[in-house]
């Protein structure tokens, strides 16, 4: 599965449009360039991995694709959509509806059940599949009444990602999914990532410090100082269970 | 210069300061309202007594039918007399130019400079004793009526016509409280009293050489109830009526009266500030030390003590206690400076000073910091006793388990956003009952004061409509045959008239006793009627007394026991009778008898004292006018101004009152919600960023806080309408005095009203922590570990 062609996978045009993006955080002397102009197409249904140091900008670029933050200039599109043109509540309703998002903190409600936190989501969007389903697809059946404090910590990631893919996202953006997780979790991980953008077609961006992870992908961006200097390009996608740390 | 903890103190200070801010609130209108009733109290009693020193106000007081001169001699020989005094008393009809409706007056003897009880002139000059006519009258009767000096006032005396000039106006410690015994509250426009020559009232009153009123000393050693009886003894000859001590004048034990409500006012109320304010105290910090944990492990790991930690901690607290007291002793001054102008007005207790409450400063400070220490504990006892290693690793995720929404099968019908909601309060139900409970608290307030007015409103139902249904009570002279009242029955515009009968009576069961009016009805009475305590009307019983529930409650009787009645009048006759129902009776402490069974009991035919009346609307006014001239008459109560009166008198000084109360309620409210709301918001900002994250609108994650504070708030009102009846019931008895009791009304009004302030209170505090959701960093909060 994971053999299969990028192009069968990708649709027609982009996912992703960025021009120019630039991100300042602060003012005057104690301004920090989080990027400094970006330019970047990421094609419907692809696998991306970004790596970098820390401070790179790889979590900033991130955050702007998921309307979790604002541009200082630029142009950033979700196919028709400008999202640095977007309202707070255009955002609001980007990421309802078309983005899911797995975080290194599983960011799980301790005071829902496993099937409850991917419920939250599938409650608030039409075309969701089952709770059930969605954690079948990260092999935690049977495991859906338990609370997160219940859970182990590659477990809390798997919920985490069940409910990003449970309302079947368009795009699935991951900052640092195994930072938390060994490595047996780790790849158990990036196997449902994998499974996802295989089986849903769903584009993935993929935040990572660990270079050997973006094997399993199409395409790989390296960034450094807020900007991406080097760009690779998998002629074959490993699968996940090929990979150790 | 300041440390780096110092520093550290200041920066937090600030960053919590509109929480910190809410509780010092919260304290401040505890110490505000002790602050305010002592101080005000302070100021009122040290003002009092100076009137009472300048004006040589009397121990004992003594009314009696006629004694000559010479029977003054003897009660100066009495064992603990200082001083005696005497003088003469008249009433009298009084009529006003350009009014219709007649005042009822009082004419007093006046007699040499030291006197007792002697006339503070306010403006104007004592009389000439040249000139028999001329008086002093008393200030609040000339205001109310804005009548000037030089005005000639007729005064029917005794069936004569007395033309009175006001040269003078004055006020008297006896008059503080210028109202007929039994009236429900002042009325100065239809109360006068005049200062006049001694030689003309004894003139115009048949009572030359003679007294009817003697004002006693006593000595710091005397036995006061020992002289009250020696004195009765003395002047028993001359148809003594009565001889008061100081306590039971009625001016004075009015005064009295407000006094206690504003002490009970100064203890009960403040308390209730004090726990909630503990209560957030320890919210707020226990939030603190959750947020500082990492700080906490890392102050002690460089080697501060426990002590040392601890004491930073309890800055905070220490700093909002201190907000709160000085902040709340500056309220409570301004407060108290404000209501005692309005006591200093309406008792016209000249030269009222502001006076510090140095005890109910030192009061109030010890119990904000027993308060602020109540809260500061246990969340000190969690910094102190952690180790710094524990402190420093991130704290155990809260576990939940599956609790008894999921038992109850909610779980599965609720959706996930509600379920959050009701899980948290499953998961901390000591908090969420707390937080109900400072809600509730600040209802019961709410609901404790305001029921005030529908209390007034019941007052006034019954005095003046139920248990009175009078338009005209006229008081009579001397009591009379009720057919030689045919001049006024038969005045135009009388409808219908009723003669009832009062007589100044003693009342005693075992040892309690108590001096009350004790009125004769007729069997057949429909003009008045005692009411039952459901405010049915009832019936004289055939052989006994029906007395108010408030003077059985005084005296210790049931229905069914026996109580001694000595009347003070005439033949002065003593009967055991039994006590055949109680009724409610809102004004004064009274008993009914039969008239029959009165006239029988006096050995005299039936007479009677006051004449009740219906009257044509459209007569009223000739019928004042016809009133004046008539001999009989020596007061004319109107129902309709005494209702007027009535509600303007409270009116101000109760609207005042329950801006402050509604405030102080809300302050309460404000507090409570505003904390838990915001304590909610900093525990699961987390949680609120990544539903925002997830795709949830503002106002949907802004459910997950509020639907929380929502359920409290629901959960809080039905126990903080219980607990407010109960305040009601208790300031109902607390307040309930000689001269009135104050019923126990709660109306479904005043329940919404003070539900709608709570609720607002509630909406507004959550709105502006709502409006912080809108602000979550989603980015940064995402990233780090909490």
């Amino acid at each position: 599965m994971a053999e299969a062609s990028a192009e069968a996978r990708t649709g027609t045009g982009p996912a992703f449009r960025v021009e120019g993006l630039t991100k300042v955080y602060g003012m005057g002397e104690v301004a920090v360039h989080a990027l400094r102009g970006v330019d970047l197409e990421i094609p419907t249904g692809e696998l991306v991995f970004i790596l970098g140091t820390s401070g790179s900008g790889k979590s900033t670029l991130v955050n702007i694709l998921g309307g979790l933050d604002r541009a200082t200039e630029g142009r950033v599109f979700f196919r028709d959509l400008e999202l640095t043109a977007a309202s707070d509540r255009a955002l609001t309703f980007y990421r309802r509806d078309s983005v899911g998002f797995i975080f290194q903190m599983y960011n799980l409600m301790p005071s829902l059940t496993a099937r409850e936190n991917v419920a939250l989501v599938t409650e608030i969007d039409r075309d969701a599949m089952r709770p059930e389903e969605a954690l079948a697809i990260v092999g935690l059946e049977d495991r859906l009444n338990h609370f997160p404090a219940q859970l182990s910590g590659g477990e809390q990631q798997r919920v985490a990602i069940a409910r990003a893919i449970a309302k079947q996202p368009e795009v699935l953006l991951c900052d640092e999914p195994t930072g938390a997780l060994d490595s047996k979790t780790g790849i158990r991980v990036l196997e449902a990532i994998n499974k996802v953008n295989v089986e849903l077609s769903t584009t993935v961006v993929v935040i990572s410090h660990n270079a050997d992870m973006a094997a399993i992908g199409d395409r790989t961006l390296f960034m450094s100082d807020g900007r991406i200097v080097n760009e690779t390009r998998n002629a074959r996608r490993q699968a996940p269970s090929s990979l150790a740390w | 210069m300041l440390g780096a903890r110092d520093m550290k103190f200041l920066r937090d200070l600030w960053r919590l300061k509109t929480q910190y801010a809410a509780i010092a609130m919260v304290l401040a209108c505890g110490v505000a309202m002790t602050v305010m009733a002592f101080s005000a109290l302070n100021a009122l009693s040290e003002a009092r007594e100076a009137y009472y020193a300048e004006t040589r106000f009397a121990d004992v007081f003594v009314n009696l039918r006629r004694a000559p001169m010479r029977a003054a001699r003897p009660l100066a020989a009495i064992d603990g007399v200082a001083t005696v005094d005497v003088r003469i008393e008249e009433a009298g009809l009084v009529d006003i130019p350009g009014r219709a409706r007649p005042a009822t007056g009082r004419l007093v003897s006046l007699t040499d400079g030291d006197s007792l009880n002697r006339v503070l002139l306010t403006e104007g000059r004592r009389p000439d004793p040249d000139r028999p006519t001329e008086a002093i009258a008393l200030e609040s009767f000339l205001e109310a009526n804005d009548m000037r000096l030089g005005t000639t006032l007729n005064v029917l005396v005794r069936g004569r016509l007395l033309p009175l000039r006001i040269v003078g106006a004055g006020r008297s410690p006896e008059y503080v409280l210028a109202a007929e015994p039994g009236s429900l509250v002042p009325d100065p426009s239809a109360y006068a009293v005049f200062w006049v020559d001694e030689k003309a009232l004894a003139a115009a009153s048949d009572l030359e050489d003679s007294f009817n009123s003697a004002a006693l000393t006593l000595t710091a050693a005397a036995d006061p109830p020992a002289v009250q009886a020696a004195v009765k003894r003395e002047l028993a000859p001359y148809g003594v009526t009565d001889a008061i001590l100081r306590a039971d004048q009625p001016s004075h034990a009015y005064l009295e009266a407000e006094f206690e409500q504003l002490f009970t006012i100064g203890l009960v109320l403040p308390p209730i500030f004090l726990l909630v304010a503990g209560f957030l105290v320890q919210s707020v910090l226990a939030r603190q030390f959750e947020t500082e944990r990492t700080q906490i492990g890392l102050m002690k790991a460089f080697g501060f003590t426990n002590a040392e930690v601890g004491a930073h901690y309890a800055r905070h607290a220490a700093a909002t206690g201190t907000l709160g007291l000085v902040s709340g002793v500056f309220f409570g001054l301004w407060l108290a400076s404000a209501i005692m102008g309005l006591y200093a007005e309406f008792y016209r207790l000249p030269d009222v000073a502001f006076a510090l409450s140095w005890p109910a400063i030192g009061g109030a400070t010890l119990a904000v910091a027993i308060a602020v220490a109540i809260g500061v504990w246990r969340p000190l006892a969690r910094v102190v006793a952690i180790p710094p290693a524990v402190a420093m690793s991130p704290p155990a995720p809260a576990v939940y388990r599956r609790g008894l929404l999921d038992r109850l099968g909610l779980a599965t019908v609720l959706d996930a956003l509600s379920q959050i909601v009701l899980r948290t309060l499953e998961r901390w139900p000591a908090r969420a009952a707390m937080t109900a409970f400072g809600l509730a608290l600040a209802l019961a307030s709410l609901v404790a004061t305001v029921f005030f007015f529908d209390s007034i409103d019941r007052m006034v139902a019954r005095a003046f409509f139920e248990a009175n249904r009078w338009q005209m009570s006229v008081t009579l002279a001397e009591p009379q045959p009720l057919r030689a009242l045919a001049p006024i029955t038969a005045l135009p515009g009388v409808i219908a008239a009723e003669g009832t009968r009062t007589v100044a009576a003693e009342i005693s069961a075992g040892a309690k006793s108590k001096r009350i009016g004790l009125i004769g009805l007729p069997q057949e009475a429909v003009l008045t009627v005692p009411l039952d305590p459901s405010g049915e009307p009832m019936g004289l019983p055939a052989n006994g007394v029906i007395i108010s529930t408030g003077l059985a409650k005084r005296l210790g009787v049931e229905p069914g026991e026996r109580v001694r009645l000595s009347v003070l009048e005439r033949s002065r006759p003593q009967v055991t009778l039994r006590v055949g129902a109680l009724s409610e009776e809102l004004t004064g402490l009274t008993a009914f008898i039969g008239l029959e069974e009165l006239s029988r009991l006096m050995g005299e035919p039936p007479l009677v004292s006051t004449l009740n009346l219906l009257v044509a609307e459209d007569r009223r006014d000739g019928l004042y006018a016809l009133l004046k001239r008539t001999p009989l008459v020596v007061g004319v109560e109107d129902r309709d101004q005494a209702v007027t009166a009535f509600t303007e008198e409270l009116a101000e000084g109760i609207f005042v009152t329950m801006f402050f109360y509604v405030g102080f309620a809300a302050a309460i409210a404000f507090g409570v919600a505003y904390n838990t709301a915001r304590i909610a918001l900093s525990e699961r900002s987390r949680d609120l960023a990544s539903l925002r994250v997830l795709g949830f609108t503002t106002g949907e994650t802004a459910y997950v806080l509020l639907a929380e504070l929502g359920l409290l708030t629901l959960a809080a009102l039905p126990v903080g309408a219980i607990l407010g009846y109960w305040g009601a019931a208790y300031f109902s008895s607390a307040f309930s005095t000689e001269f009135y009791s104050v019923p126990l009304v709660v109306s479904s009004q005043t329940y919404g009203i003070s539900v709608a302030v709570v609720v607002v209170t509630v909406a507004l505090s959550a709105l502006v922590v709502a409006w912080r959701i809108r602000r979550l960093d989603l980015v940064g909060v995402l990233k780090t570990r909490e």
